[in-house]
């Protein structure tokens, strides 16, 4: 039995004797979620060292009594961490009113596949932690003398989760990750810029490139100009900044429990055509070597691939058990325990990662196919604070560039970009042809038509 | 529990340990949430455990453990971060240190009215259910209504290398609405309101922050936003009310001052101090507990997560950067003084530099006279929030907000956007009213190094802006 098995052993045990106890005390119907997970993180900024055994361990506890239902939550999971969290549910559950939707905890008997389990994560000590994060660090710091500021971090972490409930249903899945990342500040002539760049990995991988990758990029937006005016535009949205928009534009409109409580402007539109011919949007949950990737939802349903989007058309809402139920449809094992303390959270609709089918042209390509308009790359801010019911979004890309007869010309100042989320799927020219996991899904490079830009 | 955790510290320290500290977090929060007639969480969630931070030869590093029960499960937290700081410390630079200071033992009992965590369930969905049925009655076209109870309560124990041993009681209610109400277009319009921090529950009794007042403001304003217009895109001048003042200070300004990113040179303003960075008008405080104007800062926090009593410090005073905001080992980097700014969201995290009550101080003019000074522009109105880049740019998201021309308000506008850079904007305060308003609260807070929500307070008067940059809609 390998160290992760005897994880999932050991969750799964506390379970079993925690329904028993709920049982025991006059539950009827109960779930229990436990995780213990386990995080070191080193992070070097400018020199100074911080250092953190962090991570996540704690019970979460639903209990249903007559379709009334309360939660609760303890830190730890031991005896009395499980037993305070079950009780105080069931005295939850005696005061809530009832619900006419509840119908029962998942009873589903199956599993997905768990992530890509690297062991390696197992071994790696604080001094080659830390000597990740100083490699990061001294890369960028070495690399410009206009550069001000570096931090370096990394984080590697393991553990697993369970989750039991008393329709017999008692499952577990572990993970194990890497992520390692810089954070770079330029400064020249009075003008501040900063740059990023990123690994993670089920594993430990090589650090070596992160340091200079984020220096170049902040060094890079040093040579920004104003964009000086306010127009429409074409657009390509490079990995990240596509994924990140797409990944917003999906979290309400097709989010089962916004469908359900009538805050989804596509609630009555499956089967409609929504986007272009060619989008094809999947919530794939079963990407392996993604971190992210687990066997089973908070609630213990499997995960899955479920299409959302097929040649433009809208397939699927996902779902989470219970608004699954009210929909009239089954889970897509969709039933999210929100971090950081995840066992605090009751199980909420949310995507796991989000894939877009690439096309065949690689980014000089799709240059060379708009001709003019901007380049927008890594992250965009203010997405998340976009009308998710209506879709409006306004947004400012703090490092995009000016494409001028099919060529990459000057980085522009920070540019405020607005539009619709919704109508965005219609405003698709093109995708790239990028295939590679990233923090924000498996999404490729998308030219877009028709946003304001101003600037 | 100090007894257990001092041995604890004697024994890190035999160890080698510089410094340590512990910190004993027993913590009940309650939350009940209703949507569109349905409870959806009765929640209770008891966060208890300890944490230790320990310094080694200008290293640190930080472990916890939630197994309060067993001493030895926590000696092992306390042991394993000496021996990652021990691993760490070979490639420190900069030297993060701690200087001692004389201990200091003290107790603080909670003082308030009616305190939310000894009353009855009953009583905290009564409100509920008087804010659903006020904004029912004052609203219109409903197409989803959501209501929202937080409290937090319990107890935090500080004790270290010095001695010290500090325990209080921290306390938060928290009571708001959001209403969503449909067009005949079919679009979806949302507004909301709510009241929160360090109160009890007799708060809830005093006007403007009664469910009937909270459930009816939103109601109404969701109502305004079935007609409301898109607000144009492009600079103008602008008039923001207190709560999007207070995020303003908090979000866009006040992170800009926290030491760590001070002493990283991770911040524009790192080399700034002293300089006259803001207009005249600018002032800036940020403060644990105290009276202002006759309003006492809406989060109660007497001591940060190192034990050191937090203080009124003013980060900004007519345009002039003052201070900056430190834990103990910035504090010592930078040879300033503490200002008790080093807080962690529970006992699972190391405390980091970050805010407490942050509030632009009030100015003379009357809302009145400052739309009249407005003229033509936007009146912008709270916030869902914001972010901001180490460079100083943001983005806002005005909710609501009204189109003024020549000092009339002309009509309601939609959530707008505002953008630009912070080190601009302070130069482009004009004026600002004599009400003041903070809030705090239990849903929300900031969520810096990934604690998210640490409960803060911001506030201040409304202001009024020359020049904002406004997003708008897609042409």
């Amino acid at each position: 039995m390998n160290e992760f098995d005897g994880m999932k052993d050991d969750l799964l045990s506390r379970i079993d004797r925690g329904l028993k106890h709920g049982i025991a005390e006059g539950a009827k119907s109960l779930d229990l979620y436990l995780i213990k997970y386990n995080e070191l993180s080193i992070s070097m900024d400018a020199g100074i060292i911080t250092a953190q055994r962090g991570g996540t361990i704690g019970v979460g506890c639903r209990c249903v009594l007559d379709k009334r239902m309360g939660f609760a939550s303890a830190s730890g999971i031991t005896d009395s961490a499980v037993d305070f969290a079950i009780e105080s549910a069931i005295v939850g559950a005696k005061i809530n009113q009832s619900d006419d939707r509840w119908e029962s905890f998942i009873q589903n008997p199956n599993s997905g596949k768990d992530g890509i389990i690297d062991t390696s994560v197992l071994d790696l000590s604080s001094e080659e932690a830390v000597l990740g994060a100083d490699t990061i660090f001294q890369e960028a710091k070495n690399f410009d003398p206009r550069i001000t500021s570096v931090s370096g971090g990394v984080y590697v972490g393991y553990g697993a989760f369970a989750v039991g409930n008393t329709d017999g249903i008692a499952k577990a899945s572990a993970t194990t990750g890497t992520f390692g990342q810089s954070y770079i500040t330029a400064v020249e002539n009075g003008k501040t810029k900063t740059g990023f760049d990123y690994i993670m990995d089920r594993g430990v991988p090589s650090f070596d490139g992160i340091g200079t990758k984020g220096a170049e990029k902040a060094i890079k937006l040093l040579n920004s100009t104003p964009l000086g005016k306010s127009e429409q535009s074409k657009f390509i949205f490079d990995p990240l900044a596509a994924g990140q928009f797409i990944k917003t534009a999906l979290s309400n409109s097709v989010n089962g429990k916004s469908v359900v409580e009538g805050r989804s402007s596509f609630a009555d539109r499956i089967g409609d055509q929504v986007g272009v011919k060619d989008l094809d949007i999947y919530d794939d949950g079963q990407i392996l070597e993604d971190p992210n990737v687990q066997a089973i939802d908070g609630e213990g349903y499997p995960r899955t691939t479920t299409p959302i989007i097929e040649k433009g058309v809208l397939k699927t809402f996902i779902f989470d058990n219970y608004y699954a139920k009210s929909y009239g449809t089954e889970s897509t094992g969709n039933a999210n325990r929100a971090s950081p303390q995840s066992y605090e959270s009751l199980p909420t609709v949310s995507p796991t990662t989000i894939s877009v089918t690439p096309g065949s042209k690689d980014l000089d390509g799709l240059i060379a196919e708009i001709g003019n308009g901007i380049l927008v790359t890594d992250f965009l801010m203010g997405m998340m604070h976009s009308n998710l019911i209506s879709g409006d979004f306004s947004i400012v890309s703090p490092s995009s560039f000016v494409i001028e007869n099919c060529e990459v010309k000057h980085p522009v100042e920070a540019v405020t970009i607005a539009g619709n989320l919704y109508s965005a799927f219609n405003q698709i020219i093109s995708f790239g042809n990028e295939n590679q996991l990233t923090f924000m899904g498996k999404v490729p490079s998308i030219a877009f038509d028709g946003f304001t830009v101003s600037g | 529990m100090f007894d257990d955790l001092q041995k604890i510290i004697r024994k890190s320290e035999s160890l080698g340990a510089d410094y340590v500290d512990a910190r004993y977090d027993e913590l009940l929060l309650r939350t009940i949430i209703k949507e569109n007639g349905r409870i959806t969480q009765l929640k209770t969630m008891n966060r208890t455990g300890v944490g230790f931070n320990i310094y080694y030869k200008g290293a640190t590093a930080y472990a916890f453990s939630a197994d309060i029960g067993n001493p030895k499960a926590l000696e092992e937290a306390a042991l394993d971060a000496l021996g990652i700081a021990k691993a760490t410390s070979d490639k420190v630079i900069v030297k993060s240190e701690i200087d001692a200071q004389s201990p200091v033992k003290k107790t603080l009992e909670p003082k308030l009215r009616d305190p939310a965590w000894l009353a009855e369930s009953g009583v905290k969905l009564d409100l509920i259910n008087r804010m659903e049925s006020t904004a029912k009655d004052y609203g219109k076209d409903i197409n989803s209504l959501i209501l929202m109870y937080g409290e937090l309560s319990g107890k935090k124990l500080f004790t270290n290398s010095d001695g010290t041993e500090i325990q209080w009681a921290p306390y938060i209610s928290d009571l708001r609405t959001t209403v969503v109400s449909k067009t005949p277009e079919g679009d979806l319009v949302r507004a909301g309101d709510g009241r929160g921090g360090s109160y009890g529950l007799e708060y809830y009794k005093r006007e403007g922050s009664t469910p009937e007042d909270l459930g009816r403001n939103a109601a109404l304003w969701a109502k305004e936003q079935l007609k409301a217009k898109s607000a144009p895109a492009g600079e103008f001048r602008a008039f923001c009310e207190n709560n999007l003042v207070g995020v303003l200070a908090h979000e866009s300004f006040g992170h800009l001052t926290e030491a760590d990113f001070i002493v990283t040179k991770g911040s524009p303003i790192h080399d700034k101090l002293g300089e006259k960075l803001g207009s005249d008008i600018v002032t800036i405080i940020d403060e644990g507990v105290s009276e202002f104007n006759g309003k006492s800062t809406p989060l109660y926090l007497p001591y940060d997560d190192e034990g050191v009593p937090t203080t009124r410090t003013v980060l900004m005073e007519d345009g002039v950067l003052k201070n900056f905001l430190t834990s103990r080992s910035t504090a010592k980097l930078l040879n300033s003084d503490y200002s008790g700014n080093a807080r962690a969201i529970n006992f699972a995290f190391p405390p980091i530099p970050r805010m407490k009550n942050t509030y632009f101080t009030p100015g003379d003019l009357t809302e009145e006279e400052a739309i009249e000074q407005l003229g033509t522009g936007i009146y912008a109105i709270r916030t869902s929030g914001g972010q901001v880049e180490g460079s100083g740019d943001f983005l806002f998201k005005a909710v609501r907000g009204y189109w003024v021309e020549n000092g009339e308000k002309k009509y309601p506008l939609k959530d707008v956007s505002l953008t630009g850079n912070i080190l601009d904007l302070l130069t482009k305060i004009e004026g600002a009213t004599k009400d003041f308003e903070l809030s705090s609260g239990y849903f929300g807070g900031c969520g810096k190094g990934g604690q998210f929500p640490l409960p803060v307070g911001d506030g201040g008067p409304k202001m009024l802006f020359s020049k904002v940059r406004f997003g708008g809609e897609s042409k």
